[in-house]
């Protein structure tokens, strides 16, 4: 019964006797574009536009490159130290002690990014459609629905990732046209007239954004295969700076750097003056408040899910279902942090907090895959076996 | 477990509920124009036309259909504060209903208030999460309560008329439309400036009525010194190269352009120095171009014009800044009160050049005017220079470009290429039949 509680949870220790979940490529491709992409779309557009001036969507483009050196970390990571989260890997790779202590500050920057998505769709929602509910509201319910879906664990939150991915795709598809009659190329240019500071600048913020698809570290034992977490990652990757960035150089053309760093929610606000689908739509803002919606909510049940899995593996436990509650709520608590007016938020947390918390992550990932490779860890017994190698306890599925 | 599923699912219907957002759609007093003027006691006077659904429904207009007796489907209310926010205020004190600006369409300032600067209107709006970016600005030549307690035939509500007028603008003006968010791109682009078009209170002839008539005699006096036909901006009648209206739909007319430097009014371009801009920004497609007779030959042609294409080339000679502007123009022959219907190739020629030298004045009488009387670079011949030669812009042009605009040498180029409207060089319906 707990063995089957558990591996709903995906809470299972894999390689110990417990079945544990598995996502395909496509459900790993489409949960990777939800770990950043909601925020990103969102928020990065005004501070990247801010630090880069006319050149913010080359800074864009060129934080893309991080994508791949995070890719190809994750899956020479679970080439090294197979089917396990990155939590039991750095305690094989690094040891008990040190091993929980890198772990830990994983899991550390993973609450300060899911603290601050939880905040950020607060604020959205509040801005866009509920603007005299208390935040504390919003930021109940958004980590409420997260503890729902990290509850019924790692498949579900996989499969909502696919339904989600496939909406915002449609989505855009029908929104992209409306920019049409107010893009203007002009306003793209010129480029590094300032040299190559605001570039870089904008690239480093950026990087903050895409490169979290490093979080995928944390559900790296429910891939098949290492090469299946790498694809993942880079396809996620590539999808989310792709309509990221067709999204930005829109609303600049559109709009002009100025005012995109005007605003909060650039994209928004520059799909508030779309009149192509008058009188057809008059509010196509909402088409991507529903959007968001749909991948900001698996965003969140994600987050809420790796971290329970981190917690409960870092305390030993096997089953990470009784911890999604406190950490929906420590969640809950931590989003309420910080300044009330969204500048400060935006200012403070997009601009520095994201980025700092990212490349933690990475370095630990780093560190746990180069201590793995200089002396590597004895391989986990075989999935499905009992420790004593009588037979298979469960099925994958 | 259940109970717990329980508590969260009833926790997330209560709050995504909304009950702190609730709003019914009959508890809220929809503004569709909003007027800005100065008030009489305090700075700003804000007119909101709320329409008035119940009145509206079933086709009723003015006359008050539906049976509803002839009270207009629309009620004005007049508020007065020290800023625009305070004065909503006040008018949300007014009303039994949310005051929304959901349905806002058009937001019509009053000449002394552009002067004095819209950023305080722009800052409401903007800040104002109901209003769209779609919503239309325009300045007008009277007080803009004035114009929205107008009677309209084809539209129930002024601010309706109004709005629909001002999104025709890019078609019979051949100007960009002139929605907030526009509006705004151009106060934030170096090297640009913004521009509203301008709305007029006329009478049936099109005669504009927002003036004492000694105003607009006096103004016309001096329309016609500066070389240009009265009238199109103010000016007090018809312009003399357009037709002149008989009976029109409604007494609301968009005509010339509000030149601003940064957020403040500093001019008006009349309707055919308006026209000049038009031709600069290489939209004025669908326009039409009247030759005079003396220039066609034989009697005035109308050019119906299909394309223009127009190319700025910013240059520094030696450092000291040039502009090129490089126009092309294909247009149609749609109209030629000429003895002779035949379009040969001589005579196309002539009208060429004719309708290029008429272009090429209208140009420059708006650039003249932009450059010595109101130092506002509209055109956008700045925004060229700073792509172009951005660190000149930043560590030089920029900073002192309202007086090299004013004395900036403008080399202009107008190719103009005319065709017959029809398959042959024949008009079907001309003597030779």
């Amino acid at each position: 019964m707990r063995a089957a509680r558990a591996e709903r949870a995906g809470g299972g220790v894999p390689g110990r006797g417990q079945p544990r979940p598995q996502i395909s490529l496509s459900e790993g491709t489409a949960l990777g574009t939800c770990l950043a992409w909601p925020v990103a779309v969102l928020y990065l557009p005004a501070v990247v536009a801010a630090e880069g001036r006319e050149d913010g969507w080359l800074g864009m483009l060129l934080a893309g490159l991080v994508l791949i050196p995070v890719g190809l970390l994750l899956g020479a990571l679970a080439h090294r130290v197979p089917r396990l989260g990155l939590v039991d890997q750095a305690t094989l790779a690094l040891g008990k002690a040190l091993g929980r202590v890198v772990a830990a500050v994983f899991v550390l920057g993973t609450s300060v990014l899911a603290a601050y998505a939880v905040r950020a769709g607060a604020e959205m929602v509040r801005l866009l459609m509920l603007p005299r509910t208390p935040p504390w509201v919003i930021s109940l319910v958004i980590a409420l629905q997260g503890a729902v879906g990290a509850w019924f664990g790692l498949e579900v939150v996989a499969r909502a990732a696919v339904m989600a991915f496939l909406s915002v795709g449609a989505l855009l598809l029908v929104l992209i046209p409306g920019f049409i009659p107010m893009f203007d190329a002009r306003r793209l240019f010129p480029v590094l007239s300032y040299g190559p500071g605001p570039l870089l600048r904008s690239a480093a913020v950026s990087a903050g954004f895409w490169g979290q698809v490093v979080l995928l570290a944390m559900s790296a034992e429910s891939f098949r295969t290492p090469a299946e977490l790498r694809a993942s990652a880079l396809r996620a990757g590539a999808a989310s700076l792709a309509t990221g960035w067709l999204l930005f150089v829109l609303a600049q053309g559109s709009a002009g750097w100025y005012g995109v760093s005007e605003f909060a929610m650039p994209n928004v606000e520059v799909m508030r003056a779309v009149r192509f689908y008058l009188p057809l739509f008059e509010r196509v803002d909402v088409l991507v408040v529903t959007g968001w919606t749909a991948m900001g909510f698996v965003q969140v049940a994600w987050l809420v899910w790796a971290l329970a899995r981190g917690v409960s593996r870092l305390a030993g436990a096997v089953d990470s279902r009784p911890f999604v509650v406190p950490v929906a709520a420590a969640l809950w608590g931590a989003s309420l942090v910080g300044p009330e007016d969204l500048p400060g938020l935006l200012l403070r947390w997009t601009r520095v907090l994201v980025p700092l918390a990212t490349g933690v992550l990475v370095l630990t990932v780093a560190v746990v895959w180069l201590t793995a490779a200089v002396r590597p860890p004895a391989p986990p017994a075989p999935r499905g076996a009992r420790r004593d190698g009588t037979g298979a306890v469960g099925q994958d599925r | 477990m259940r109970v717990l599923l329980g508590l969260v699912a009833g926790a997330l219907l209560v709050a995504c509920g909304g009950c702190w957002d609730r709003l019914e759609p009959d508890r809220l007093a929809s503004v569709i124009a909003l007027g800005l003027d100065r008030g009489e006691h305090l700075p700003v006077r804000v007119t909101a036309q709320l329409s008035i659904p119940r009145l509206l429904a079933g086709g009723g207009g003015r006359d008050g259909g539906g049976g509803q007796g002839p009270q207009p489907p629309f009620d004005n209310r007049v508020a007065e504060g020290r800023g625009v926010f305070e004065a909503m205020r006040v008018l949300q004190e007014q009303s039994s209903r949310v005051i929304h600006l959901g349905h806002l369409q058009v937001v019509v300032v009053s000449e002394q208030v552009a002067r004095t600067g819209l950023a305080p209107l722009l800052d409401y709006l903007t800040s104002e999460r109901e209003a769209r970016r779609v919503v239309e600005m325009a300045v007008s030549s009277c007080p803009p309560r004035d114009l929205l307690d107008v009677p309209t035939k084809l539209e129930s509500l002024p601010g309706t008329a109004i709005a629909e007028r001002l999104r025709q603008v890019p078609t019979t003006m051949g100007l960009p439309e002139s929605s907030i968010i526009r509006f705004l791109n151009a106060l934030h682009d170096e090297g640009i400036e913004p521009f509203l078009p301008v709305v007029h209170r006329v009478d049936a002839t099109g005669e504009i009525v927002d003036r004492p008539p000694e105003a607009r005699e006096e103004r016309g006096r001096k329309a016609q010194d500066r070389g240009g036909p009265e009238g199109g901006g103010g000016q007090g009648r018809p312009a003399a190269d357009r037709g002149v209206a008989q009976g029109g739909d409604d007494v609301i007319r968009v005509a010339g352009v509000a030149v601003f430097k940064d957020d403040r009014m500093v001019g008006t371009l009349n309707e055919l120095e308006a026209r000049g801009l038009a031709w600069l920004m290489g939209r004025l497609e669908r326009g039409i171009l009247v030759i005079p007779a003396d220039l066609a030959g034989g009697g005035p042609a109308l050019l119906y014009v299909r394309r223009v294409e127009a190319k700025f080339e910013p240059r520094l000679d030696g450092g000291r800044p040039t502009m090129q502007v490089r126009l092309k123009v294909r247009a149609d022959v749609a109209e030629w009160l000429a003895p002779t219907y035949d379009l040969t190739t001589a005579e196309a020629d002539r009208l060429e050049q004719a309708a290029a030298r008429v272009i090429a004045d209208e140009i420059m009488a708006t650039v003249r005017r932009l450059q010595k009387e109101f130092h506002s670079d509209v055109c956008g011949f700045g925004w060229t220079f700073y792509r172009r030669y951005p660190r000149v812009w930043r560590q030089d042009l920029g900073p002192r470009w309202d007086r090299v605009f004013a004395d900036l040498p403008v080399q202009l180029q107008v190719k103009v290429h005319v065709a017959s409207a029809f398959f042959g060089w024949r008009s079907p319906g001309g003597p030779w039949r």
